[in-house]
């Protein structure tokens, strides 16, 4: 195997891009890993700072999108019986369209 | 009733499960059936692979030659073709070619390498080379420190030969006998003398792999071919007939070190879910192993496929989902757990 690439994936390592090789010293890949290591090579990050705040950014809409979701009713139900969706809620709702970035 | 200390074919000749070389009739080949300018250490054939430092290359592939019924007393379909593609004239002290197999400890075990007593192991194989002239097989040990290796002369050229070689067990040094590497057996094409022994005598050599300095240089020429055929390795010192296994028994043997798999799946998530599931392995890993993955399907997951695996199960996740409503995911992997 001709390492060219090295990344972090949970314990082990992302090889290549694609290769997974486990942190086991059974795995002969594994073995290859160390010895490119302890050439004085380093693996990269298992996120990069983009991936890290992506991954941030989906965990806010994805909260956001279920809290919308969750309140949709009160608009149903203003929509059906006219009865006014509560202040704080119109106030939330707005807050979370705000913080979901697509 | 008492055992005699000498295991003799008479002993083992009914045995099942006596050949402890996986696909040594070359039927299984998962990973294709040709292989040019194959690189050092790559497997071709299941279990098969090729190990060598020099110019020279060669394509490994199946070929649909063998020793016939009336030869063998037994048929076969396939071999394995080694055909030099870049020939080397010139063999250096550092260069050597081989084409060998790596045997689990757990399958060598009962052999008693590193025990004492004497024993014996027997190679059997049909060979059909272009090159004729003295070559040689090898056993070694994992930690490459002890090192056999044996002669056996190709008498006429691009015909099928029956060869066999009893190597008395060695009582000495360390061998394995759990999941890592029990031995290594190798058929030499050629050795630089940095690999060269005395022939028949267990030595001390820190070399990959071992030979005589009367090994040929089978790697000298673009027209040469090399093919081996029904290989066996067994207990005793009388090498018996072939051992043929069921398909399903072979290639269930083969996936205990390699095995593609494949899957079609229906995620239903919300957007931004990042789910997690589980493919199960065919057959459970010597070790955890290397996983790679394919994906195709629809791009509501547009990241790649990542596979963390046990030796019985791989975790398997795409990254977080993009479109609403159910995502098709058609996943391929390999998972290599090879010695």
């Amino acid at each position: 195997m001709t390492i060219e690439t090295v990344k972090i994936q949970g314990d082990g390592w992302l090889v290549n891009g694609n290769m997974s090789v486990p942190n086991s010293g059974g795995n002969r890949d594994y073995h290859e890993v160390q010895e490119w290591i302890s050439e004085g090579n380093t693996p990269d990050p298992e996120y990069t700072d983009a991936e890290i705040a992506a991954n941030a950014q989906a965990e806010i809409n994805q909260e956001n999108l279920a809290y919308l979701a969750d309140t949709d009713w009160y608009v149903i139900r203003k929509a059906d019986t006219g009865t006014a969706v509560p202040t704080d809620i119109v106030d939330a709702r707005a807050a979370a369209r705000l913080l979901i970035v697509k | 009733m008492t055992k005699s200390a000498t295991r003799e074919t008479a002993d083992i000749a009914g045995v099942v499960g006596k050949n402890a070389i996986i696909n040594g009739n070359f039927d299984i080949w998962q990973r294709g059936t040709s292989f040019a300018a194959i690189a050092n250490t790559d497997y071709f054939a299941d279990r098969w692979r090729v190990n060598h430092i020099m110019a020279g290359a060669i394509t490994a592939s199946r070929a649909a030659d063998s020793p016939t019924a009336a030869q063998a007393g037994i048929y076969t379909s396939y071999c394995i073709s080694s055909a030099v593609t870049t020939a080397d004239t010139s063999i250096a002290a550092a260069d050597f070619f081989s084409i060998q197999q790596l045997i689990e400890g757990l399958n060598t075990a009962s052999f008693g390498f590193g025990q004492a007593g004497s024993r014996n192991v027997t190679l059997s194989f049909w060979v059909k080379g272009t090159k004729t002239g003295i070559h040689c097989v090898s056993i070694r040990n994992s930690a490459t420190n002890r090192q056999y290796a044996a002669e056996y002369t190709i008498d006429s050229t691009n015909t099928w030969e029956y060869k066999t070689i009893t190597i008395p067990v060695d009582t000495t040094g360390t061998w394995l006998y759990d999941t890592g590497m029990g031995l290594a057996v190798s058929f030499v094409l050629a050795a630089g003398t940095n690999y060269h022994i005395t022939a028949n005598t267990w030595t001390a050599s820190t070399a990959f792999t071992a030979a005589t300095s009367n090994q040929v240089n089978a790697l000298d020429n673009t027209s040469n071919i090399f093919k081996v055929a029904l290989v066996q390795l067994e207990a005793g010192s009388v090498a018996t007939e072939f051992e043929p296994r069921s398909v399903g028994q072979e290639l269930a043997l083969c996936e205990r070190y390699y095995e593609i798999g494949d899957g079609n799946f229906w995620i239903y998530a919300a957007s931004g879910n990042t789910p997690i599931w589980n493919m199960q392995f065919t057959t459970t890993k010597r070790a955890v192993p290397t996983i790679v993955m394919v994906k195709g399907g629809n791009n509501d997951f547009p990241n790649a496929a990542t596979g963390y695996a046990s030796t019985s199960t791989i975790k398997v996740g795409c990254g977080a989902k993009t479109g609403s409503g159910a995502a098709n995911v058609i996943l391929t992997f390999k998972a290599s757990a090879e010695l």
